[in-house]
């Protein structure tokens, strides 16, 4: 188990002037498992590629233990890596597959053939050594794919969207599977994924990735809920971003007036009276007053006109118009899904949240 | 599918008068080979082995002449090979401005006649004294064949994932174990296509031996040539030499057939 350490790296490619990793500094402690979530071409790949030296930064260091592991040839640096695409090696059967890292280390025959059935049966394939990648499902290859790169005992597990090829079933059992056999073998790991729930439902810690840069690194449930700009929000699923001016603050409970009226936040972040700020709430955080039991005009509790109705499913999307303030609003009980025209929301204030980086600096003259 | 049955027998049918308009052709050549002589106007010929004693024979030349156009269509095929695979490399892993119009200007063989090209190539290949050898057949023979192989090598590329090398490095191989293990084994069945269809056209060849080779390089097609025209018109001993040459095509027919269903041997015939 190693604590890796990304200093600084920063990665341009000679065909673009487009920095792909810009000043990255993140740590993986040892044995976590950290998804690197950001959407397609954000460099997330490329920072998979730099911390298994496939990919030479321009500058910054990668650290395996607090040693720099710069000058250490990818071959060298016992990394396990699993590509989006398998890459199974088309001319070989599945042991030779899964071998492969373990023929390049010259490990003997029979300790060979011991790894190798030790990992199939892992991963749940025991039987299929003879089967040509060709002759594999998608979730089959996939496994495969992990079972190589663990047999090695790599310091460092890197996968790069592991569940992308798969279908939305198999993808579902394959984030169980990799989540225990991770912590099972308590590699250190990291992966890379676009799936805001791929993220949460994996990891321990998820940082967020867009053009290059970590904007937020933290728990998946702060990622969620405790946003640090709108472009995580945003990215996040949050579809409610609400401006106002803070009126009065006290014991972190801030009123923030909007277009809406006077909401209740529950806030402990500095926020002073007078600043203008950006508060959010998840779509399927705001509760919708079917029996109409609050008050109109009672705390955090808001009239609106529901412009649009999208039935999912197990899922109810409603777009409300509160004082000209947009907002969606999901449910899951789905009880009224008839044209409701008119409807009561609250904004629970625990569920409220003032976007840090949105928070301006006194605008007054 | 009363209709799909008569399509069936309809396709079958075409199939057979096709493969029969192939075959027929030949058959008169089998039974030249074994013909002391046939005039008009015999119905059937008078038997007789002179034809095939001849080939066999020391001074026909026929066993040099086979070992020179072996030794040529080796030498043709493997630095066709050597020449194209960084080529098709290129064209078919990477994207660059232009690529289409090189495509376009490697086939350019192909779009001017022959005749022409070898015709330039002979006043220059005077001046390089490489008429009348067998450096300069083969360097002229690169002419054909390169664009094919070209042409079958970028497919073959285009199908390989450069990323199995990454995968293999971390895995542990070094770059040279990288080639060993991984790339060559990839992309070894198509390279075999490739020099298989080379390797036919080589042997089969007959222009650019005929001009460059000038009768000092002799090879099976030119020898052919000879007895059916310059030399005098044996028609069994040209059915015999005939024969000879369509050997390597039959056994390439028969190997390659039971390569393709070897699956990933498709990627050299541009599918897979």
């Amino acid at each position: 188990m190693i604590t890796v350490r990304l200093r600084g790296l920063t990665k341009t490619f000679s065909y673009g002037s487009v920095v792909a990793v810009d000043n990255l500094t993140l740590d993986i402690p040892a044995g976590e498992l950290v998804a690197l979530l950001g959407p397609s071409g954000c460099g997330k790949t490329t920072t998979l590629k730099m911390i298994a030296g496939l990919i030479q930064p321009d500058k910054g260091d990668v650290l395996f233990d607090g040693e720099s592991v710069l000058d250490v040839p990818v071959d060298k640096r016992n990394v396990g890596m699993v590509f989006q695409r398998y890459l199974l090696f088309p001319h070989m059967n599945v042991f030779s597959n899964v071998a492969f890292g373990l023929k390049m280390r010259r490990v003997p025959k029979d300790e060979m053939q011991q790894r190798v059935d030790e990992v199939l049966r892992l991963v749940r394939l025991e039987g299929f050594e003879k089967r040509h990648p060709a002759q594999l499902s998608g979730g089959q290859m996939q496994r495969v794919a992990i079972a190589r790169a663990v047999v090695t005992n790599p310091n460092l597990l890197l996968m790069d969207e592991p569940l992308a090829n798969l279908d939305a079933k198999l993808r579902l059992e394959m984030r169980e599977f990799i989540r225990s056999l991770q912590r099972r073998l308590g590699i250190t790991s990291m992966f890379v994924t676009h799936d805001q729930a791929e993220a949460a439902v994996l990891a321990d810690s998820v940082a967020v990735m867009f053009d290059g840069e970590i904007h937020q690194f933290g728990k998946p449930r702060d990622l969620f809920n405790r946003p640090r700009s709108t472009t995580v929000a945003d990215f996040m699923g949050s579809t409610n971003f609400i401006s106002g001016t803070v009126k009065s603050e006290e014991a972190n409970i801030c009123i923030v007036e909007s277009c809406m009226g006077k909401s209740k936040i529950e806030y402990s972040g500095d926020a002073d009276v007078g600043q203008e700020v950006l508060f959010t709430i998840r779509p399927e955080h705001i509760e919708i007053d079917y029996c109409h039991v609050l008050e109109p005009g009672s705390q955090n509790t808001y009239r609106g006109d529901v412009s649009d109705i999208i039935y999912e499913g197990g899922l109810v999307k409603y777009f409300v118009e509160c004082e000209g303030q947009k907002l969606q609003v999901h449910d899951r009980s789905t009880r009224f899904l008839a044209d409701v025209r008119e409807l009561s929301v609250y904004f629970d204030p625990e569920r409220l949240w003032i976007i840090p980086e949105e928070i301006q600096s006194d605008l007054r003259p | 599918m009363q209709l799909r049955r008569v399509w069936t027998l309809i396709s079958r049918l075409v199939l057979w008068a096709i493969a029969f308009l192939v075959v027929l052709p030949l058959l008169p050549v089998v039974l030249w080979s074994f013909t002391g002589s046939w005039f008009w106007p015999d119905l059937i010929p008078t038997w007789g082995m002179r034809a095939w004693e001849y080939v066999t024979s020391p001074w026909s030349q026929v066993g040099s002449t086979i070992a020179t156009t072996l030794l040529l269509a080796l030498l043709t095929t493997t630095l066709t090979v050597f020449i194209s695979l960084p080529a098709a490399k290129v064209l078919g892993q990477r994207d660059f401005r232009g690529k289409t119009l090189l495509e376009i200007l490697l086939l350019a063989p192909y779009l001017v006649s022959a005749t022409s090209v070898a015709m330039g190539l002979y006043t220059v290949f005077i001046r390089l004294g490489l008429n009348n050898t067998v450096p300069g057949v083969m360097l002229a023979m690169l002419i054909p064949t390169t664009p094919m192989m070209v042409r079958m090598l970028t497919s073959v590329f285009e199908a390989y994932n450069p990323e199995f090398e990454e995968q293999a490095r971390a895995l542990g191989a070094s770059p040279l174990r990288v080639m060993i293990h991984v790339t060559m084994p990839i992309i070894l069945p198509g390279i075999v296509a490739g020099s298989l269809f080379t390797f036919l056209g080589a042997i089969n060849a007959f222009f650019y031996p005929y001009l460059i080779g000038g009768g000092k390089v002799k090879v099976l097609a030119v020898l052919l040539y000879q007895f059916m025209g310059a030399g005098g018109y044996d028609l069994p001993i040209t059915a015999a030499i005939s024969i000879i040459l369509a050997i390597p095509g039959f056994l390439f027919l028969i190997f390659s057939d039971k390569l393709i269903k070897e699956e990933y041997f498709a990627l050299g015939f541009g599918g897979g």
